[in-house]
């Protein structure tokens, strides 16, 4: 079963390259081009085409579970077995929109829902089934993840971390902190909505003072709210000491407005951009007047609140900033722009208004619940769907953690992501500005590009500056396949690609490992600058196509 | 649809033979025989058009100053300029006194002012109104930048991988957003280096040309393909140039050490070592002073004049004055009154500078009017895209009403005749 799914699911579009009736090829691939060339989107994966029978898939490593529990959303597809060999230019024209591979369903879920999944991992969740790993992303509180605590506490991390680092490199030592989490952490969900909210409801280092627990805490309460219910997390986040000197509205009182708060409130944490009138972000300023910050906590300043009459949305009374959330919470807007900005990170973008829709009912009806809006997404069919595979440019706390992760790397992470992680646009508890992160093309320039290839080198020579404890060639290849060049091609591919890939991209990979077998004579620098370990062709050999499989664009992509 | 080189090599790439040299060289070549390309030529191929883009909303009445206007000192009373201090330009308005070094350039004839530059319908949004300035559109419509659509524009642009340089940023400008093709970005030139592997000497030829492969054999399959193998070949080949120019590179000429002058100072090592830099972009952050503006902007200003002036002494000292224009921009202006917090909360019209030896020194458009106000802003004078009109028309040599859209905008006289 499972074999022959990933046969179909491998029939992918290499027919592309090789076919000679390129010409309806390139038609598709300009309409394509055209429709993608910039704000990619709406551009399906050819994915699960069923096209001319492809090479067999070498290098199979992982366990056939059999997994009773998922349900095939789309068995109608198999009709597309008929289709022909000869329909080549409908390479694009897309079939199966389902993937139905499970281990790639699983590997794409724990790479959404998470930061990826290593061997042992997806056995574990494919043991499970589908439904019930879903489930397990979900309700991460019935998770005891006491392990991560303690591996940050042994480096003076977490909420042990002492004032003297605090003052000397808190930024470093918490992107350090945050970035074990990732990787170690056994509630892979929470931390990836800690960094999806981060990137929305964003704070920054640069204004708020460095010297106190202010950025640590809003991260806490990120992951405390995680799945909280909205309107309860946005009254936190109004009475959050980082937030309330980032966006200024500690020094919003009555008669002297600030209205920097209660402008991104709108446009950048609920209702969007257009959606409100000067006049209402001026009211609602008026609202959060008063809203402080003593001891460094939160204080309101009755002396200094504009406790009068205000209208905002066409709602007339004595508002405070909670009435003013309960308002903008009222806004189907804000329903819409929420469940959007999840489905955007989590599946593609730009999705269809019906599927904005159906999750806003869901939202409104749960009042405000983003675990209900998320467990909604994991079981849509467009999550699991061609189009949202590989749709989504890795970030790069993404690329890093996943590394780690799916290659089973022991590390104390520290300066990982401040070296690596910046240069490739990605400066935690720092973003570019008060919109956050990116979440789409944005993550690629020729800069950030140069560096996501200089951190696969990095990973792959085993560089010190990563403090990968364990990184060993050989445990990532087993010895008994590592007589065939396709058989360590396909682990690779499999482990780190989904074994997705094109006929023509693993024919690159093969001669490439091929070829450096002939190289040896012109190899160079044979000693290693400090280090004891022995040169070795073989070893080399697989560091060198790991660093080709992490430069890969495939592995730009989640 | 349209028939585009890059496009086309998605598809043909594998009925190519085996690529002898880097990939990305050889992929060019092949191409550029069989496929159609713009056919506009840029009329001044040795000009560059220097883009300052001063994020965050700079408060324009605090930089040039109606000091002789009252009602400048009623609105702003303790943030206000005294007059005193103000660097006079007319008897009319003034430069922030930290403006010294602009001030020099006024006095050379080097600077011109355009006051009160903005839209109809501003938008208070400073992500919504820089898109309005990155793509020329109001409507929101466009997704390619104003600067994209003119590099897409060209003929050479395929073959030129440096006609727009962007540094000490690590995002792509907006502006630069295009259909075909891929402006390097850089933050610093050694963090714009790919590292080869350090113990396997031997493989590092071949491991480049792998990856230039992978990418030009992936594309189709995902949305950001084309993105990935522009980027790719953009990244390869900049690396390598923008490193020997920078080796090349002598000056006598000194810039501040802040990070904003080392930018301008990577662009004048392009520009002296002749990549081809057509259009240049740096960006100093900053401006969105809801507080502490008093300390805030004028730390910004001084950083930024200083720099420009060292970039423009560099560049003259390599006898290239006549062809770099430098400009400046910001999403909005700041409100006319303070918020009561040491700061000034989103506003409208702001000037805008261009410098350099090309500039009709002087101030052009309408000063904003201080007593007729629009809910307490500035009303503008002049439309932003008059003045992007004007560097297209005059500067670049290039059709604005092709790259701008359909409607027309006046140009305004503010550059010298060309020679």
């Amino acid at each position: 079963m499972s074999d022959l799914d990933r046969r179909e699911f491998l029939k992918v579009a290499a027919t592309l390259g090789l076919s000679v009736t390129a010409l309806a090829v390139f038609e598709q691939a300009c309409s394509i081009a055209d429709s993608t060339a910039n704000n990619v989107s709406g551009t399906n994966m050819m994915i699960g085409s069923s096209d001319p029978p492809v090479v067999e898939s070498a290098g199979e490593t992982y366990p056939t579970i059999q997994t009773s529990s998922i349900t095939y959303s789309s068995v109608e597809n198999k009709e597309d077995d008929t289709r022909g060999v000869e329909s080549s230019s409908n390479a694009l024209d897309l079939t199966g929109d389902i993937i139905e591979d499970p281990i790639i369903r699983m590997k794409h879920l724990a790479r959404r829902a998470g930061f990826g999944a290593n061997d042992k991992e997806l056995t574990e969740l494919l043991q499970m089934g589908e439904e019930a790993a879903t489930e397990w992303f979900l309700n991460y509180e019935l998770i005891d993840d006491s392990d991560i605590e303690d591996r940050l506490s042994k480096l003076g991390l977490g909420s042990n971390m002492s004032f003297e680092k605090i003052n000397a490199n808190y930024k470093p030592a918490l992107q350090q902190e945050a970035l074990l989490r990732m990787i170690y952490s056994k509630r892979p969900l929470q931390e990836k909505m800690v960094l999806f909210w981060h990137g929305i409801i964003t704070s920054a280092f640069g204004k708020v003072p460095q010297n106190r627990r202010y950025m640590a805490d809003q991260d806490q309460l990120f992951r405390e709210y995680a799945l909280s219910n909205y309107d309860d997390f946005l009254k936190q986040i109004a009475r959050d000491p980082a937030m309330l000197i980032y966006l200024d509205n500690r020094l919003n009182k009555k008669g002297k407005p600030n209205e920097n708060f209660a402008r991104e409130l709108m446009e950048l944490f609920s209702m969007g951009v257009g959606t409100f009138t000067e006049l209402d972000v001026r009211e609602a300023s008026r609202a959060f007047t008063g809203w402080g910050i003593k001891n460094h906590e939160f204080q309101f300043f009755s002396n200094q609140h504009d406790s009068g009459t205000k209208i905002f949305i066409d709602q007339e009374g004595e508002h405070d900033g909670d009435d003013i959330i309960d308002i903008i919470m009222q806004q189907p807007v804000t329903s819409r722009f929420i469940t959007k900005r999840l489905f955007e990170f989590f599946v593609y973008d730009d999705p269809s208004d019906e599927i904005i829709g159906k999750l806003s009912a869901t939202f409104e009806r749960t009042k405000y619940s983003v675990k209900d809006v998320m467990s909604e997404i994991f079981q849509l069919d467009e999550f699991y769907s061609q189009r949202a595979y590989r749709s989504k440019i890795k970030s790069p706390a993404e690329l890093i953690a996943g590394a780690f992760k799916v290659l089973e790397i022991d590390t104390d992470a520290n300066r990982v992501m401040q070296r690596y992680g910046s240069p490739m646009g990605q400066n935690l508890f720092q973003p570019f500005d008060v919109s956050g992160f990116p979440e789409g093309p944005e993550w690629i320039n020729s800069s950030t590009l140069i560096n996501r290839l200089n951190f696969a080198n990095a990973f792959a020579t085993g560089s010190k500056s990563l403090h990968l404890n364990t990184f060993h060639p050989s445990d990532i290849v087993p010895d008994n396949i590592r007589n065939s060049t396709e058989d360590v091609v396909g682990h690779l591919v499999s482990l780190l690609l989904d074994d997705v890939i094109d006929d023509e991209e693993r024919k690159i990979y093969v001669n490439y490992f091929d070829g450096l077998k002939e190289t040896t004579r012109v190899v160079g620098n044979k000693q290693w600058n400090g280090s004891n370990k022995q040169w070795n062709l073989e070893q080399e050999r697989l560091r060198s196509l790991i660093y080709l499989v992490m430069s890969s664009p495939d592995y730009q992509l989640a | 649809m349209r028939l585009t080189r890059r496009n086309f090599l998605k598809s043909s790439v594998a009925v190519l033979p085996a690529f002898a040299t880097l990939p990305a060289v050889f992929r060019r070549a092949v191409a550029s025989s069989i496929v159609e390309s713009p056919t506009n030529t840029s009329p001044y191929p040795d000009r560059t058009l220097i883009i300052v883009q001063m994020a965050g909303g700079n408060d324009g009445l605090n930089t040039v100053i109606p000091f002789t206007d009252g009602k400048y000192y009623d609105h702003r009373s303790y943030l206000a300029v005294q007059e005193n201090e103000v660097l006079d330009l007319n008897g009319e308005v003034g430069l922030h006194p930290v403006l010294e070094k602009m001030k020099l350039l006024w006095d050379e004839g080097d600077l011109a002012i355009v006051q009160g530059v903005g839209y109809p319908n501003q938008s208070y949004s400073h992500f919504e109104s820089m898109h309005i300035w990155q793509t020329s559109d109001n409507e929101g419509k466009l997704k390619e930048g104003w600067l994209g659509r003119y590099f897409d524009s060209l003929k050479e642009t395929q073959d030129n991988i440096f006609q727009g340089l962007a540094t000490g940023q690590g995002q792509l400008p907006p502006e630069y957003s295009a259909e075909n093709y891929s402006a390097p970005v850089l933050r610093t030139v050694s963090e714009y280096q790919l590292k080869g592997d350090p113990i396997y000497v031997g493989s590092n030829q071949s491991r480049a040309e792998a990856v230039m492969k992978l990418y030009a054999a992936s594309p189709l399959q995902t949305p950001y393909g084309i993105l990935l193998d522009n980027t790719i070949e953009a990244a390869y080949k900049s690396s390598q140039q923008i490193k020997e120019a920078a080796d090349q590179y002598v000056s006598a000429i000194e810039y501040p050490d802040t990070s904003f002058a080392k930018s301008l100072k990577v662009i004048a090592q392009a520009i002296t070592a002749g990549l081809g830099v057509k259009v240049g972009h740096v960006r100093i952050g900053g401006f969105d002073t809801h507080s502490d503006q008093l300390v805030e902007q004028p730390d910004l200003l001084k950083t930024m004049s200083e720099a420009i002036y060292a970039f423009l002494q560099d560049i003259k000292a390599a006898n290239k004055e006549d062809d770099v224009l430098v400009m400046t921009w910001s999403e909005f202006g700041r409100r006319v009154g303070s918020n009561g917090s040491g700061g000034t909360d989103h506003g409208a019209a702001a000037p805008m500078f261009l410098m350099g030896k090309p500039v009709a020194g002087g101030i052009y458009g309408e000063k904003p009017d201080l007593v007729r106000l629009d809910k307490d802003n500035l009303r503008f004078t002049t439309d932003f895209r008059s003045v992007y009109s004007t560097v297209l028309s005059q500067w670049l040599g290039a059709d604005p009403e092709a790259i701008i859209g359909s409607e027309r905008f006046d140009t305004i006289p503010l550059l010298l005749k060309s020679k």
